[in-house]
C-alpha cells in the first residue's frame, strides 16, 4: 500500500490572501488541505469526475493564523477558527461549560486519532459517504455524473429520509447540528472580501453537486457562535452501529431557553427551541415543526413526545432505511428530555 | 488443581512408530501461562513482517481488475503495457494459456478468460515503480463481452439463470448447483416430523465474512535461476511450497517458501494465494529481480476467498415433554465464484445431526454458485452456520413449547455419538463433557434468574439473557503426514524444527514447551526453527485448529526420543539403568536422587556425533473413536427497544477443551473467537450492489469490525479433563470458540424482546424493524406462535 | 497524468533522534518511517485512516500516520513503537502486554501501544509523575481507532491497567 496517493504539489500558504491568491492562480486543480483525513482518502481512491477533478495541488492552509484559535466575541460568543482541530474543541473548556452541544458532538466524530487531526472547517466541509459516491465505479451526480445509483440501490445506513431530492445521501457531519443548534454562522474569506453566512445556509440542498455554498477559491475561515441566553442549554446526541468510528445513523442537537412563566407561578416556558437533526438528511435538517410544538410551553412529557413526532413528521424512508424515522424520533424525545433534566 | 502425570497411555498418542516411555514425573512446563515467544519483538517493532522487506532490486507488481461480475474477455493487448519503459512483464490470459494456480491444491486456471466476478485478476505487471506499474494498468487494452449476472441463489437456480463460470477447475454442476447436491440422513425424517406434537420451523439468513486481517497479503518472489524463494504473508509455507511447484512445474525443492511473521489469517491464507503464484510466475521472467506484490485494503475485500452465505430452514419436530422427533435441515449456500473447499460439507453435519440425541435427522446442502467472488473457509468454516441454525431453532421451539431453552436442551442431551447417518456405527467419543459446559455457563451467566432480570428491566432498555451449545469436529486432518524434528548440540543447544507457520495463536510458543517437558528444561532452553521450507519437514499450514494436535504429538515423540538417547549415553556413563534415569529440571538423574547424575549440557556433551536428532511423525486419527470438540457460550444483552442499541455486557464461555498446553494462549483464543463471532453477529455487513455485482463495501469503515467499545471483557471458565488422544490432552481451540457466540447472543437479543432475528448482522435497523412488526402484529391481532419475523427486506 | 513534483527536505524529530528526509510531498508520515527510515514498525493495514495500524505520536497526539503527509512534519516530533523502550528496558506497556498476553498476530500492535502511550502520558506523565489515572472506559475510548482481528481488547485493558499501576508506582521503564 505504498504510493496509493496520486502526485501533487503541496503549497504552505501563510495568510488568506497567499491561499486564495493560489487557489485561484491553480483553479480546479487545487483544493484546500486542513486535517487531510477525509480529503487524502478520496485522492487515495481517485475520486472524481466530471467537475470534480482528482486535485493536483493541495494548498495548506494549517499555517494561516485566522484559522486558529478559539477566542471570545465581543458579543460573548465564540469565534473558532477553520482549522482548530476537534481534539481542541472538544477539551475547551468553554466550548464544554457554555456550548456543551458542541463539544459532544466534536468529542463523537470518528475517533481519537482522527480527531487530533481533524479540522472544524474539515468537517462542516466533508464529502458524503454514500457508498456509491466513495466507489470509483459509480459517477454519479456529484461527480459529475448523471445518476443517483443509490435509488433505486442500496440505501440503508448514510442515507436520508427527510430533505431528499435527487440526492438522498445523509450529510455526515457531526458538528454541523450542533453548530444549527447553536444558531452559528460561518465566516468564509472570498475574492471579493470575507463574508459571514447563516449555519443553515451554509449548506447546499440535495440538488446541487457540491453540499455547501463555498464558491471556487473561497476558504472557510472560522465558525462563530452567539453567546447563549441566560439559563440557555443545549445537547447532543448521536446513534451509530459501533460505538467510535461510524457516522450516524441518526443524531440530533437541541436547545433552548427557559423562561419563567408570567406570574413566576408554573413550570418554565421553553423559548428558542431549535431541533436540529443530522444523519438523516442531505444537509443538518432544522426540525421546525419540532420547534413550533415546544416554542413558548412548558416542556411537559406529552408535549416533548409531540415534538418528536412532528421531528420526523415529513419523513419519507428510501426502501431500506424506514427504521430511521423510529430511531430519530426516539432521539428526539430522549434529546428533549435530557435537556429538560439539565435545565431544570 | 493437581498436575496431570505425563503423556498419554501407551498407545494412544497418534505417531508412528516408537512410543517414548511416560515422563514418569509431574508436569513442570506444561499448563504455564508462558510468555508468547515472539511477544517482545511484536511490542517492540522488531518482528518482520512480509510487508516490511524490501530486497534490492525489486520490482513493484500491481494487478488489473474486471469491473464486470459476469464476462467474457474478447480481446485483450497488454503489448503497449509491455512496451512502456520501467515495465518488466505481464501476464494474462494472452500467455498463460493452461496455466493454474493451485489453492488445497484444487487447480485454477491462472487468467481464465471467463470473468466470475468484479474484481476477478485478468492482468497483472511488474514494473520499476508502483507508478510505472499502474501507468501500465491504464494501457492494457481489454473489451469484454458483458453476460448477465447471477448475484444471489435464487437467481442462480432459475432456469434460465446465466451460468456462473467457475474459478476452480470445473466440478460437477447442474446448472449453477453444485453435485451432487449433499444429503445426509439418519432414521426417517418425514415420519419423526408426523410423530411429533409440534413442528416449529425456523429460516435464517446468514450472510457473508470478511477476514479483515490487519495484514493484507504481501509477497516477495525471486529466481535465481535455479532457485525461487519466497516470503509472504501465508499461514503455512510448506503447502505453498508445493502448489507453487506443481503450479510452475518447478521440483519441490526448488521452492523455498519463508512466513516469519503475519499479520492475520483466519483461514484466508491457508493455501497458497493466487497472488504468491502471479509474483512467483513474474519473478521467474526476470531472474535476479525480486517482484513485490501487495494487495491494497479495497483489493483484499475484491478478491479473496470469504465466508459462505447461507439460507437455512430448520424444521424440528418434538413432543409436548420436548423430546425431539425429527431435526431437519436445508441450507441453500451461496459459495459465490468457486468455493475452494468444497466437499467439507460434512462440517454442518456434526452440529445438526449429533448434538442432540434424535433418531431422525436431514440435512440438505444445495450449493450454489454465484457472480461474487470466490469462497473460502474462514474461522470456523460451515460451523457458524450449521451452530448459529440449531441453536436459535432450539430456542425457538423452546419458546414454542413454552420450555426453558436450556433444560429443552438438556432432555435432547446425547452422551454419546449417534453416527452421522444410516451408515456410520456409534462409536465412543475421544471426550464429551459438554454437560459440565451447559451447567458452568449457566451457573455464571445466571441464568436461574434470567426471567427476573428480564421483567425487571424498565423502560426502552430490556436485558435478556441466552446460551448456545456447539458440536464440531478439529482434531487433525488427512494426510496426517506431519513430522517435526528436535536435535541436540553438543554444547547443550537444542532446537525444534518444524514447517510451521505463527498466524498469532501462538504455535511457535507451544511446540517447544512440549519439547522442554519432555526433556526436563525450561521452555526458554528450547529454540524453534519455524516458517521455512529449508529445513524442515511438511507440516500443514495453521488452519483448521489443527497444529497442536498434529504437530503436537511429532514433537512430543521426537523429544522424548532425544531423552532417551541422551538418558542412555548417561547410563551408560554411570553404569545404571536408563529406565532408572529422569530428565527434571535441567538435570538427567537417577529417579528420586537428583544428585546422582548430571546436568542437561554435560550429558548433550557425552553425545558422540555432532547432533542427536530424532524425527517424530503423526499417525492418523484412528477409525474407532469419534474426535469432537465441544463447549457453550452464554451470553447477557441490554437491547434499547428505541434505539436498536445492542450491548453485549457479558460473554461467558465453557470449553471443554481438554488441558491447556499455556492457559493464557487459550485464553487469548477464546477472546478472539468471541469478537470474530460478535462481530458476524452484530455488526460486519457487506453491502454489494445488485445491478452492477459490485462490493460497496470494500473497506473497513463500512464494513464495521468489532472495536474494543463493542468487546466485553469475555470470561472463560472451562472444563478440563483428560483426552488420551491429544498431547497433554489439549483440544483444538482456534476456532471453536467462535462458533457459540452468535447464537447465544441472538437467544438474548430473543429474550429480551420477546422476537427472534433471524438475520445476521442483528443491527439497530433490524432490531427496530422486528419490534416494528411485532407493534403491526399484534394491532393486527394476528398472534404467531413464537414471535414474528421481522419485515421482509430487499 | 503525472505532475513532475521535486522533492524537498524535512527535517523532524523521530525517537529523540533528528532525522531529515527528501520527500515528495504525496509521501504520507507513515511511508517516510517505513520507507525512508527503515522504521518499519509502524504498520499500513489500510491507508485509509480506517483501521488504526499506522498509529504514531505527533506532537503529544495519537494520529494516523496514513493521513499525514510527510511535507507538514518539519520540525515535529513523532513517536513510534520503536522508541518506546529506553535504555532501562521495556516501556512498561510493552512489558504488560507481554505478561497480559495482549499480542497475537502482532499487526496492529505497533498502532495500539503509540495510542495507549499518548493516553498514559496524557494523564499520567511519562514518567508516571502527573497525578492521574486511566480506568476501562479510558482505554477503550483510547484504543476505539485501532481494530484488532485477534481480538486482543479484553487483554489490552488488562495490561494497560498494569502498566498504569506500574507507572503510578514509579517503576518506569524496566527489563
Amino acid at each position: 500500500m505504498l504510493d496509493e496517493l496520486p502526485p501533487f504539489d503541496h503549497v504552505d500558504a501563510a495568510s488568506l490572501a497567499e491561499a486564495m491568491a493560489a487557489l485561484a492562480a491553480h483553479g480546479p486543480r487545487a483544493q484546500v488541505l486542513a486535517g487531510g483525513t477525509d480529503l487524502l482518502g478520496l485522492m487515495k481512491d481517485r475520486i472524481g469526475g466530471r467537475g470534480m477533478p482528482v486535485p493536483e495541488v493541495l494548498v495548506n492552509v494549517k499555517r494561516i493564523p485566522e484559522l486558529h484559535g478559539i477566542a471570545g466575541t465581543a458579543d460573548g460568543g465564540l469565534r473558532i477558527g477553520a482549522a482548530v482541530t476537534l481534539a481542541d474543541l472538544e477539551r475547551h473548556a468553554d466550548v464544554t461549560a457554555r456550548f456543551p452541544a458542541l463539544a459532544q458532538a466534536a468529542a463523537a466524530v470518528a475517533t481519537t486519532q482522527i480527531r487530533a487531526m481533524g479540522t472544524v472547517g474539515g468537517n462542516l466541509c466533508q464529502r458524503p459517504w454514500c457508498w456509491y459516491f466513495r466507489h470509483p465505479q459509480f459517477p454519479c451526480l456529484k461527480r459529475g455524473g448523471t445518476q443517483c445509483f443509490a435509488l433505486p440501490g442500496s440505501n440503508r445506513t448514510y442515507f436520508g429520509v427527510l430533505g431528499l431530492g435527487v440526492c438522498v445521501m445523509s450529510h455526515p457531519s457531526d458538528l454541523a447540528p450542533a453548530l444549527v443548534a447553536l444558531d452559528a454562522r460561518v465566516v468564509i474569506a472570498g475574492a471579493s472580501g470575507p463574508r459571514t453566512v447563516p449555519i443553515e445556509q451554509f449548506f447546499r440542498g440535495p440538488r446541487s453537486r457540491t453540499e455547501t455554498v463555498l464558491e471556487p477559491g473561497e476558504i472557510l475561515v472560522a465558525v462563530e457562535v452567539p453567546a447563549p441566553a441566560p439559563g440557555a442549554r443545549s445537547l447532543f446526541l448521536k446513534h451509530r452501529v459501533r460505538g467510535t468510528w461510524d457516522f450516524a445513523l441518526s443524531e440530533v442537537a437541541v436547545s433552548a431557553t427557559p423562561r419563567s412563566a408570567a406570574g413566576g407561578n408554573g413550570a418554565d416556558r421553553w423559548h428558542d427551541v431549535r431541533v436540529a437533526l443530522g444523519g438523516v438528511a442531505p444537509f443538518p435538517y432544522r426540525a421546525v415543526a419540532a420547534e413550533t410544538v415546544l416554542d413558548g410551553h412548558a416542556p411537559s412529557e406529552p408535549l416533548l413526545r409531540e415534538a418528536a413526532e412532528a421531528a420526523v413528521g415529513r419523513a419519507r424512508p428510501l426502501p431500506q432505511n424506514g427504521y430511521k424515522i423510529d430511531l430519530t424520533r426516539a432521539l428526539v424525545a430522549r434529546a428533549l428530555t435530557a435537556l429538560a433534566a439539565d435545565l431544570r | 488443581m493437581t498436575p496431570p502425570v505425563g503423556p498419554p497411555p501407551k498407545g494412544r498418542l497418534l505417531v508412528h512408530g516408537e512410543v517414548p516411555p511416560p515422563l514418569g514425573r509431574e508436569l513442570a512446563v506444561i499448563g504455564r501461562s508462558l510468555d508468547r515467544r515472539d511477544a517482545l519483538e511484536k511490542v517492540t517493532g522488531a518482528a518482520i513482517y512480509s510487508s516490511d522487506m524490501t530486497r534490492p532490486g525489486m520490482l513493484h507488481a500491481k494487478i488489473l481488475r474486471s469491473p464486470h461480475p459476469h464476462a467474457r474477455i474478447r480481446r485483450m493487448d497488454t503489448s503497449r503495457a509491455a512496451a512502456l519503459p520501467g515495465v518488466h512483464a505481464v501476464l494474462s490470459c494472452e500467455n498463460t494459456e493452461g496455466w493454474h494456480t493451485y489453492w488445497y491444491m484444487i487447480a485454477q486456471p491462472g487468467f481464465p478468460r471467463d470473468i466470475a466476478y468484479s474484481g476477478q485478476e485478468v492482468a497483472v505487471v511488474a514494473a520499476e515503480t508502483i507508478d510505472i506499474a499502474t501507468q501500465a494498468l491504464g494501457l492494457i487494452e481489454v473489451e469484454y463481452d458483458v453476460l448477465p449476472a447471477a448475484l444471489t441463489p435464487r437467481e442462480a437456480m432459475k432456469p434460465d439463470a446465466p451460468r456462473v463460470p467457475v474459478l476452480d477447475v470445473e466440478r460437477p454442476r447442474e446448472g449453477n448447483v453444485q453435485q451432487p447436491v449433499y444429503v445426509r440422513q439418519r432414521g426417517d425424517v418425514d415420519r419423526g416430523l408426523a410423530e411429533a406434537d409440534l413442528v416449529s420451523e425456523s429460516h435464517f439468513s446468514l450472510p457473508t465474512q470478511y477476514h479483515v486481517d490487519i495484514q493484507t497479503r504481501c509477497c516477495i518472489a525471486e529466481w535465481d535461476g535455479q532457485r525461487l524463494t519466497v516470503h509472504e504473508a501465508s499461514q503455512g509455507v510448506w503447502n505453498v511450497k508445493r502448489e507453487l511447484a506443481k503450479s510452475l512445474g518447478l521440483q519441490e525443492d526448488q521452492v523455498r517458501v519463508v512466513v516469519q511473521s503475519m499479520g492475520g489469517g483466519f483461514g484466508s491464507k491457508a493455501g497458497a494465494q493466487r497472488v504468491v503464484h502471479y509474483a512467483a510466475r513474474l519473478a521467474m521472467m526476470r531472474a535476479g529481480r525480486p517482484v513485490r506484490l501487495e494487495l491494497t485494503r479495497p483489493e483484499e475485500f475484491m478478491s479473496h476467498p470469504r465466508r459462505y452465505a447461507g439460507e437455512v430452514t430448520m424444521r424440528l419436530g418434538a413432543k409436548r415433554d420436548g423430546t425431539l422427533t425429527a431435526l431437519d435441515a436445508e441450507i441453500v449456500l451461496d459459495i459465490g465464484s468457486g468455493s475452494l473447499y468444497a466437499g467439507r460439507y460434512t462440517m454442518t453435519l456434526h452440529q445438526i445431526s449429533e448434538l442432540y440425541r434424535c433418531a431422525n435427522v436431514r440435512v440438505r446442502i444445495v450449493a450454489v454458485y454465484t457472480n461474487t467472488g470466490p469462497t473460502g473457509p474462514q474461522r470456523g468454516v460451515l460451523d457458524p452456520i450449521a451452530t448459529f441454525s440449531t441453536e436459535a431453532a432450539i430456542d425457538d421451539l423452546a419458546a414454542r413449547l413454552g420450555m426453558d431453552p436450556l433444560a429443552l436442551r438438556l432432555k435432547n442431551y446425547a452422551p454419546d455419538f449417534q453416527g452421522l447417518d444410516d451408515t456410520t456405527p456409534p462409536l465412543p467419543y475421544t471426550s464429551k463433557h459438554l454437560d459440565v459446559c451447559l451447567a458452568t455457563v449457566a451457573e455464571e451467566i445466571g441464568w436461574e434468574s434470567r426471567d427476573r432480570k428480564r421483567t425487571a428491566s424498565k423502560g426502552p432498555v430490556r436485558r435478556g439473557v441466552g446460551m448456545a451449545a456447539y458440536c464440531i469436529e478439529r482434531g487433525g486432518y488427512a494426510p496426517f503426514s506431519a513430522k517435526a524434528d528436535v536435535v541436540a548440540q553438543p554444547d547443550g543447544t537444542m532446537e525444534v524444527q518444524a514447517g510451521v507457520v505463527e498466524i498469532g495463536a501462538g504455535q511457535i510458543t507451544v511446540l517447544p514447551m512440549i519439547a522442554a517437558e519432555e526433556l526436563g528444561l525450561p521452555a526458554e532452553r528450547i529454540n524453534i526453527r519455524h516458517g521455512d521450507t529449508d529445513g524442515t519437514h511438511y507440516a500443514p499450514s495453521s488452519h483448521a485448529s489443527r497444529i497442536t494436535s498434529e504437530v503436537g504429538p511429532a514433537v512430543l515423540q521426537a523429544a522424548a526420543q532425544v531423552r532417551q538417547r541422551l538418558c542412555e549415553l548417561v547410563a551408560e556413563r554411570m553404569e545404571v539403568s536408563p529406565h532408572d534415569l529422569v530428565a527434571q529440571g535441567g538435570r538427567i538423574h537417577v529417579r528420586g536422587a537428583a544428585e546422582r547424575g548430571m546436568t542437561f549440557e554435560a550429558a548433550c556433551a557425552l553425545m558422540p556425533g555432532p547432533e542427536i536428532r530424532a524425527t517424530g511423525s503423526r499417525a492418523p486419527n484412528p477409525d474407532d473413536v469419534i474426535f469432537r470438540l465441544f463447549g457453550a457460550h452464554g451470553v447477557e444483552v441490554e437491547v434499547d427497544t428505541e434505539t436498536g442499541e445492542v450491548r453485549v455486557l457479558r460473554i461467558v464461555c465453557s470449553h471443554d477443551i481438554g488441558r491447556p498446553i499455556n492457559p493464557k494462549l487459550v485464553e487469548s483464543q477464546q477472546h478472539g473467537g468471541a469478537v470474530m463471532g460478535l462481530g458476524y453477529g452484530l455488526y460486519e455487513e457487506a453491502e454489494m450492489d445488485r445491478k452492477s455485482g459490485v462490493l460497496l463495501t470494500p473497506d473497513v469503515h463500512q464494513y464495521r469490525v468489532p472495536t474494543s467499545l463493542e468487546t466485553p471483557l469475555i470470561e472463560a471458565r472451562n472444563v478440563e479433563r483428560e483426552d488420551a488422544f491429544y498431547p497433554y490432552s489439549a483440544k483444538p481451540v482456534g476456532e471453536a470458540p467462535l462458533v457459540g457466540v452468535m447464537p447465544a447472543v441472538r437467544n438474548a437479543i430473543m429474550h429480551a424482546l420477546g422476537v427472534g432475528i433471524d438475520a445476521l448482522p442483528i443491527t439497530p435497523a433490524r432490531i427496530l424493524e422486528a419490534l416494528a412488526a411485532q407493534r403491526a402484529a399484534a394491532r393486527t391481532a394476528v398472534a404467531k406462535p413464537g414471535g414474528a419475523r421481522p419485515a421482509a427486506e430487499q | 497524468m503525472t505532475t513532475a513534483v521535486s522533492t524537498r527536505p524535512v527535517s523532524l524529530i523521530v525517537n529523540g533522534q533528528p532525522r531529515r528526509v527528501e520527500v515528495a510531498p504525496r509521501r504520507t508520515l507513515a511511508e517516510l518511517l517505513r520507507e525512508d527510515l527503515g522504521l518499519t514498525g509502524t504498520k499500513i493495514g489500510c491507508n485509509r485512516a480506517e483501521c488504526g495500524s499506522c498509529t504514531v505520536v505527533l506532537d503529544g497526539r495519537a494520529v494516523f500516520a496514513c493521513s499525514v503527509l510527510a511535507v507538514e512534519t518539519a520540525g515535529r516530533v513523532v513517536e513510534t513503537v520503536e522508541g518506546l523502550a529506553g535504555p532501562e528496558g521495556l516501556h512498561p506497556l510493552q512489558s504488560a502486554f507481554i505478561e497480559h498476553d495482549a499480542v497475537q498476530c502482532g499487526a496492529c500492535i505497533p498502532g495500539i501501544l503509540m495510542s495507549l502511550k499518548a493516553l498514559l502520558d496524557d494523564r499520567l506523565g511519562a514518567g508516571g509523575d502527573v497525578g492521574g489515572d486511566v480506568d476501562e472506559r479510558d482505554i477503550r475510548e483510547a484504543v476505539g481507532g485501532n481494530l484488532c482481528r485477534c481480538g486482543t481488547y479484553p487483554n489490552t485493558v488488562k495490561a494497560t491497567l498494569a502498566a498504569a499501576r506500574a507507572l503510578r508506582a514509579g517503576r518506569g521503564a524496566r527489563p
